[in-house]
């Protein structure tokens, strides 16, 4: 994989593009080229404006100062159409699918006039192309398969697909693999060297260090709106591009944690709901940080769920501090010292228009009141407290949850969660789709808090996470329990094998 | 200045602004509008929408809606009546058993609605059609006269030169606002429209809030009930016919999102004032009623574009 510098003619260039935003200034000048068939890193921490300038590439926003070429063509704010018919193609990161209606139908939407002018023509016609692309990038899906019933990841690679289909020269991705897990990234990675030799140039931003190293050919770093570096993969590491991003050396990026392990705290039996998962049995230490690994869609959110209160275990049986329970609802969860903090942070973290405040205090209102009269100095209180700990960046503690970056709205959800004082935190893919400054802020919260003597289930698909983060790692695949590693005995490659096992 | 944090700072701004303006019109059409006289008829005219409109503020903004109100007033109404004849009638049993028919009927609303996770739109248009139908069935379908002197008061009386409605609906508006913005229920109302989910994740015993947010639609329309049954001194089965979508339109044009999470009761009282307003404008320019409803009806929608407009312009 060579990094083309010259001879070829750029793709894409940029040249002196600046943005603002009423006056504040998002991006300073940046100069960059996307040359054909070139993978491209867009990479930086949330708000160093790397969505900013891919719509500047796309063409919604146009640049106050400074030109786009594509082709060789200078490009002006256009209509999604015009886009599309240009070349250029975007996946979001949120999807864009249609549930209601089939994959082949999602993929030739906006598009149908192409399939011929009758109905069941067209219908037949997505149906043979869909077939063939799924074919041609060896994608084990069903193209008449409602888009509902298919899994976040499998939604992705429709998403995907779609691009191709549309015949794109360059294609964007906002961070494409933040819910695929390892195996989708596999047919991921086929996506993108089937495309690259096709010579269709692909600009993504993403979190994850092994993908960004995994797959680009150039790794260009943003910050502050500066385009702080631009370079062969070849040429940088890990270290460096992650100093680069935070604009400091970060020496270690996984806090280091003395595991004092304390007393069983909790115990789960043959734990099982039909469909689901089944005989799931760990015990859980205090200060103990348990892993969950496995594949997306293996079962992992639906243990974390039964055990917060969110589903109901049809067998089995959960023994916490000694006691066998049942939790009908979270509420019964939380009162008993269970915080859980969801993979969905959007559908289930927070309240969009509530305040930060509001946000943090929803699950300890009960200790904010008299009389069912709210308190509201202590609830203010509360916040400005979490906010400090935590350090989230905000106007202050009057600003909705929804205009906060990914990373600050993560800090929020696990304000409301510690403060009400669990003693077990049952914590969901916590780093999804944020930044690294936020990370490891997180990463250091859970070993303070495991140094306290909370015991935490961490449920992730970021293997150095798991790997870095756990005491024990419990390995779950469809539905079923494959192995219980402890962290000093085991590697990767040992935890993936028992994933697909 | 508070009037400009009243304005600009506050969600019932443009239907503040809207509400003065209205006035200012009619007055300058007729000098009969700015009187005390009318102003108290404006009050006590729209007492008994406002009384429904509080209550259904709590549903609407817990992403809920109630149809039922105008036919639950009526059931509640007529109950009403038939304990406060004039041969033998109580008046506080009156008033017990109207609030406890229209706290049942709300309850039922909320059962359903929890347990059948049917929209309540649905839901709560069936209630209409039950409600209405049990209305006429336990008046035989004729109004029921010869009340109290006492149950008369409720409606027709004044405490201080205040008539009583007025009084009530200052009353429940207090009630409300407090309850809305001060206590812990109304901060759950809010966070299950804004979310149902996640405040069900963060432990919101959601069922519990959204049965008593029904029950309280139902109470509401109940004293709503009492109330016109007091001032016509008549239960009449076929009252309140129409109530619902008044109450309705004056929760939105107040500024509360029909999505929920987001709503005031001075947003729905400016909503109640201003429809009222509008209401008596038109009658004392001396519209023929069937123009009002079409004029009405475009007033309604014009307010709540320009409060859109008016909401985008001040972010």
């Amino acid at each position: 994989m060579e990094c083309r510098v010259e001879g070829e003619k750029p793709v894409l260039e940029l040249r002196q593009v600046s943005i603002a935003y009423s006056r504040t200034p998002i991006l300073h000048s940046i100069d960059l080229s996307l040359y054909p068939g070139e993978i491209h890193a867009l990479v930086g921490e949330n708000g160093a404006g790397k969505s900013t300038l891919m719509k500047t590439i796309l063409g919604i926003i146009s640049p106050d100062h400074g030109e786009v070429i594509f082709f060789g063509q200078k490009r002006q704010q256009q209509s999604l159409k015009q886009i599309m018919d240009a070349g250029i193609s975007m996946i979001h990161q949120e999807l864009m699918l249609i549930p209601e209606l089939s994959v082949a139908e999602n993929i030739f939407l906006g598009r149908e006039h192409e399939l011929g002018f009758w109905p069941w023509k067209r219908k037949k016609n997505a149906q043979l192309q869909t077939l063939e692309l799924l074919s041609d990038c060896e994608i084990p899906l069903d193209s008449s398969t409602l888009v509902k019933n298919l899994s976040i990841a499998e939604q992705q690679l429709v998403e995907i697909l779609r691009a191709i289909s549309q015949r794109a020269h360059l294609i964007l991705m906002d961070e494409p693999t933040s819910s695929l897990s390892e195996k989708e990234i596999t047919l991921f990675r086929r996506l993108i060297n089937k495309l690259k030799n096709e010579g269709v140039s692909i600009l993504f931003t993403s979190h994850k260090m092994e993908e960004i190293f995994g797959f680009s050919d150039r790794i260009s770093v943003l910050r502050d709106g500066y385009l702080i570096s631009s370079k062969c993969r070849e040429e940088c590491t890990e270290q460096e591009v992650v100093q680069q991003m935070v604009g400091r050396e970060m020496n270690q990026f996984f806090p280091h944690r003395e595991v004092q392990k304390g007393e069983i705290c909790l115990q789960v039996k043959g734990l099982g709901i039909p469909g689901l998962f089944q005989d799931i049995e760990f015990d859980l230490h205090q200060g103990e940080i348990l892993g969950f690994g496995g594949l997306v869609g293996a079962g992992r959110t639906d243990i974390g769920k039964a055990i917060a209160g969110l589903l109901s275990p049809q067998s089995g049986e959960i023994i916490w501090r000694n006691k066998s329970v049942s939790f009908k609802s979270p509420q019964d969860a939380i009162k008993q010292g269970i915080g859980y903090v969801s993979e969905d942070r959007k559908e289930m973290g927070f309240i969009p228009e509530f305040s930060i405040q509001h946000n943090i205090t929803l699950s300890s209102l009960l200790s904010c009141q008299r009389w069912g009269i709210l308190d509201k100095v202590k609830e203010k209180e509360i916040a400005s407290a979490h906010i400090a700990r935590l350090n989230i960046k905000s106007k202050g503690v009057g600003q909705q949850v929804m205009n906060l970056s990914g990373g600050n709205q993560q800090k929020v959800v696990f304000g409301r969660v510690l403060q009400h004082v669990p003693d077990v935190l049952i914590l969901d893919e916590p780093t999804r789709g944020i930044d690294v400054q936020a990370k490891f802020e997180i990463y250091t919260l859970m070993a303070e808090l495991s140094r306290q003597g909370k015991s935490i289930i961490l449920i992730s698909s970021d293997l150095p996470e798991l790997m870095h983060m756990s005491d024990r790692i419990l390995v779950i695949s469809k539905g079923k329990q494959t192995a219980n590693l402890n962290k000093e005995e085991t590697n990767p490659a040992e935890i993936m094998f028992y994933a697909m096992k | 200045m508070n009037l400009k944090k009243i304005l600009i700072g506050s969600q019932s701004g443009g239907i503040f602004l809207a509400l003065i303006l209205m006035c200012v019109l009619i007055s300058s059409l007729t000098p009969r509008f700015l009187t005390d006289t009318n102003l108290l008829v404006i009050l006590n005219q729209v007492s008994v929408n406002a009384i429904l409109a509080f209550g259904v503020t709590f549903v609407i903004i817990s992403g809920g809606i109630d149809l039922s109100l105008g036919s639950m007033l009526a059931v509640a109404g007529v109950v009403a009546a038939l304990f406060a004849k004039s041969d033998g009638g109580n008046v506080y049993l009156a008033l017990l058993m109207a609030l406890g028919v229209g706290a049942l009927m709300g309850a039922m609303n909320g059962f359903t609605v929890i347990l059948s996770k049917v929209p309540p739109f649905i839901v709560t248009l069936g209630t209409m059609t039950i409600a209405r139908g049990a209305a006429l069935i336990i008046s035989s379908g004729r109004p029921v006269s010869d009340l109290s002197e006492s149950f008369n008061y409720l409606g027709n009386g004044d405490l201080v030169g205040i008539p009583i409605p007025i009084l009530f609906l200052v009353g429940t508006y207090v009630v409300c606002h407090f309850v809305l913005t001060q206590t812990v229920f109304g901060r759950y109302v809010t966070a299950i429209g804004g979310n149902e989910t996640a405040a069900w994740v963060a432990g919101i015993p959601v069922a519990k809030v959204k049965w008593w947010v029904y029950t309280l639609s139902g109470i509401f329309a109940a004293l709503g009930g009492i109330l016109l049954s007091a001032r016509i001194n008549t239960g009449q089965p076929n009252a309140g016919l129409g109530f619902e979508l008044d109450a309705i339109a004056a929760v939105i044009i107040g500024g509360t999102s029909t999505r929920g999470g987001k709503g005031s009761m001075t947003g729905t009282l400016l909503g109640v004032l201003f429809i009222g307003v509008i209401n008596n404008g038109l009658d004392l320019l001396n519209v023929s009623a069937y123009w009002q409803q079409v004029v009405m009806g475009g007033i309604i929608i014009l307010a709540v574009v320009l409060d859109s407009v008016y909401q985008k312009m001040k972010r």
